[in-house]
């Protein structure tokens, strides 16, 4: 105190003494900015604009399944909304929108200027042709590259990665048991793969077969052909190729397993069985006609519509919250691997897979650059021109593929045609 | 003064410009007569028939001694009656038989009417004699608000719910165990009066796509409380009378409880109605998948979130219904 009144006070020595204050002064003032600067973040990541009154920022999303012991998707993703628009004075519209219906919302939306800001780009995502680059807002380093590179096309971000979401086999734990000695060994061992082939079921005309169908594990878009070819292997090596009531076959064990499931029925096989019965499912990867194995993944994402600042802005970084929790929610309920990196513990700690599960599962995140999604990741820059009309094609070849599936596994359609139909179902995307 | 001029009855009485107002006076009373007699037969509907639909539930016809006997719903219920009046002691069922018959005409006789044995409107008003209503004290004062019922066939109770919060819950009689009132969320889409048969003196058709249901009166007080009807909800008069004018058409009624065992084996697609179809879309909004109301029909909301649910399992496509969506969401037989 006595030093500070020593150099404020006025007196016959002032002037030297104030010149002292003043370098002092500028010499806390240069401590201190530098620790400022080291506390902003590298980019504007997690600063929310003001936007006008009245403005608000509309949200389109999707229901998920109640699950027991989990909470309920809606709450969760009106709570983030919620503590948004607390936190920031922006109103969040929030929409629940049915996939089905999706591609109609969205061109009516298109045509009366009514798009939302932020869309959920669902458990199979397609662009829209109208998101925003989010290079400039996204920090990359926050993500999991395979999860980010899906949603990046020539450098620019299209879309705000939430998870990764898997495809695989769910097979019987005791015809597992019974076909190899030494737990795990089926996972490395194609040949008891292909063995355990012959007591599947499939779901052919699932959206998570027909991806599978359509694309090679490396991500890269398979021609009708090679389509066709994977589509007679399954049919002859998977015994139970009927498209009806995989599940109810599966629960009763007349099947050992289901060939291409997502983690919704992964889950939901795991929670209807009796825990350490016979009829728990274990996660095994996938089998190829060529022998490889892996698990296929697709990454949901928000897209953001938002046209100009400071709106753009704003809504990314609602989408970046809505992406953190549908990783988390999936995470916890689904066992799906968030996309936020900070986030991997809560797959580790909360997704109920066992150490070795989740090992083999965390393989797909050296798969960097290769998703297998419907987003033609493979294929550069063709998706980042895609519109909403592009989304309908989608839809409707997927339609399509569905009923030539369905006509071939049912024994309509021989191989010698397959090859034919698919291209002709698949013309919409191949001829771009 | 010309500013009251013509309508004002103290005015008038006061004889000032007598004939111009004995003139408007007239024209007056004319215009209420016209708004009376469009009151009594136009906007209150008095008295206004029980559409066809709700009548496949009750009847006004009498019962009447026959060979063989009659055998119907309504028997059940008059043997009750007069056990508990101790004019009968025979199995409690629904054949007309003689020993009934005879119970019937001892009753008629101890009660002025005729005995004849049949059962008309008039002996079903002397078996109700003495029940009276009993008073339902309201939760909280009357308000304006967004009517909506609430009824509960398990505690066999009647809420009407003002923007939601219970206003007042009165005792009801739903259906037998072999024709239970249909659980799901409907809506009132008719509504009338009666001259106090079967149906008592209020009634209120349900939008329930099977069969046909609804909320009324009864001359049948003593089954209140009871598993009685043939699936339609019974009130005292008095009280539906009471909550008559403040339930308009359009009025949601959710009802819950008991329901009939449900059979799931063939699929359900758009287009289908039934109770099956209210289990599908109660199981699907447990699920996570609103359908909208319990309303029984297989419409585009439910098809929309069957193809949701379908598509994000994996399941074959297409907005059906069918073994592997059941076992999912919890409706296997």
């Amino acid at each position: 105190m006595k030093a500070v009144n020593f150099l404020v006070s006025s007196g016959r020595n002032r002037g030297p003494r104030f010149g002292l204050a003043v370098l002092l002064a500028v010499n806390l003032l240069i401590l201190i900015c530098p620790g400022c600067a080291r506390q902003m973040p590298q980019k504007s990541e997690g600063q929310v604009p003001v936007l006008p009154p009245g403005q608000e920022i509309v949200v389109w999303e999707m229901k998920q399944p109640h699950f027991p012991g989990s909470r309920p998707y809606e709450e969760e993703v009106q709570r983030v909304c919620e503590q948004f628009q607390q936190k920031t004075g922006i109103r969040v519209k929030l929409v629940f929108v049915s996939r089905w219906e999706l591609p109609d919302a969205l061109l009516k939306a298109r045509e009366e200027s009514k798009l939302p800001d932020v869309l959920f780009s669902g458990e199979f995502p397609c662009l829209t042709g109208l998101e925003r680059d989010l290079a400039g807002i996204l920090d990359a380093g926050q993500y999991q590259e395979t999860a980010l590179a899906a949603w990046t096309r020539g450098g620019r971000i299209m879309g705000i990665p939430s998870a990764i979401l898997w495809f695989g086999i769910a097979a019987r734990k005791d015809v597992l048991n019974s076909q190899q000695g030494e737990p795990g060994d089926f996972r490395t061992d194609p040949s008891t793969l292909n063995g355990l082939l012959r007591s599947l079921g499939v779901l052919p005309t699932s959206e998570a077969f027909m991806q599978i169908a359509t694309h090679e594990l490396s991500g890269r878009h398979r021609a009708p052909r090679e389509i066709a070819s994977f589509v007679s292997w399954i049919k002859m090596n998977v015994s139970e190729s009927e498209q009806e009531f995989c599940l109810q076959r599966f629960k009763r064990g007349d099947i050992q397993g289901i060939y291409g499931v997502t983690p919704y029925i992964f889950k939901w096989l795991r929670i209807s069985s009796e825990p350490g019965s016979s009829g728990e499912p274990v996660l095994v990867p996938l089998i190829f006609e060529k022998g490889d194995t892996g698990f296929g993944f697709t990454v949901p994402g928000y897209l953001i519509l938002s046209g100009a600042e400071p709106k753009l802005k704003a809504s990314a970084e609602l989408g970046k919250l809505l992406a953190q929790n549908y990783g988390r929610w999936g995470a916890r309920a689904l066992g799906l691997i968030p996309a936020r990196i900070e986030d991997l513990p809560i797959f580790t700690l909360e997704s109920g897979f066992t150490r070795e599960e989740r090992s083999h599962l965390l393989k797909i995140l050296d798969l960097t650059g290769i998703p297998l999604s419907p987003q033609d990741a493979g294929v550069e820059g063709v998706a980042a021109d895609a519109g909403l009309d592009d989304l309908f094609t989608r839809y409707k070849c997927l339609e399509e593929l569905a009923g030539v599936l369905s006509s071939y596994f049912s024994g309509n359609l021989i191989d010698d045609g397959l090859a034919e139909e698919i291209a002709h179902a698949l013309e919409g995307n191949t001829s771009r | 003064m010309r500013r009251t001029r013509g309508f004002l009855l103290p005015t008038f009485c006061k004889g000032l410009y007598p004939i111009s107002r004995y003139k408007t006076l007239k024209v007056a009373l004319v215009i209420s007569l016209m708004f009376s007699i469009w009151a009594i037969l136009g906007a209150s509907g008095l008295p206004r028939k029980v559409p066809d639909y709700l009548a496949v539930h009750e009847t006004d016809e009498p019962l009447v001694p026959s060979k063989p006997p009659m055998v119907r719903h309504d028997v059940l219920e008059l043997k009750i009656r007069l056990r508990d009046l101790n004019f009968y002691s025979g199995p409690i069922d629904e054949v007309y038989d003689s020993l009934c018959v005879s119970s019937v005409k001892e009753f008629q006789r101890r009660n002025w009417l005729d005995p004849t044995g049949v059962v008309d409107r008039n002996t079903w008003k002397a078996l109700a004699a003495g029940i009276k209503a009993p008073p339902v004290q309201a939760r909280a004062p009357f308000r304006e608000g967004e009517i909506s019922l609430y009824i509960d066939t398990e505690r066999l109770e009647l809420t009407v719910l003002i923007d939601g919060q219970p206003w007042k819950t009165y005792p009801v009689a739903v259906g037998r165990w072999n024709s239970m009132t249909p659980v799901g969320e409907w809506k009132v889409v008719d509504k009338g009066y009666e001259t106090g048969g079967a149906y008592g003196t209020r009634w209120m058709a349900l939008d329930v796509p099977w069969g046909g249901y609804g909320i009324h009166g009864t001359n049948r007080p003593w089954s209140i409380g009871s598993y009685a009807s043939l699936g339609c909800v019974r009130m005292f008069n008095e009280h539906i009378e009471e909550i008559f004018d403040i339930i308009p058409i359009g009025t949601r009624v959710k009802i819950v409880g008991f329901r009939p065992p449900l059979r799931f084996e063939g699929p359900l697609h758009p287009g289908s109605v039934g109770p099956e179809v209210v289990r599908l879309q109660e199981a699907l909004r447990e699920f996570g998948f609103d359908a909208g109301p319990l309303d029984g029909r297989y419409g585009p909301m439910t098809e929309a979130q069957v193809r949701d649910v379908r598509s994000l399992f994996g399941l074959s496509w297409g907005g059906g219904a069918d073994g592997d969506l059941y076992v999912l969401i919890g409706v296997e037989n």
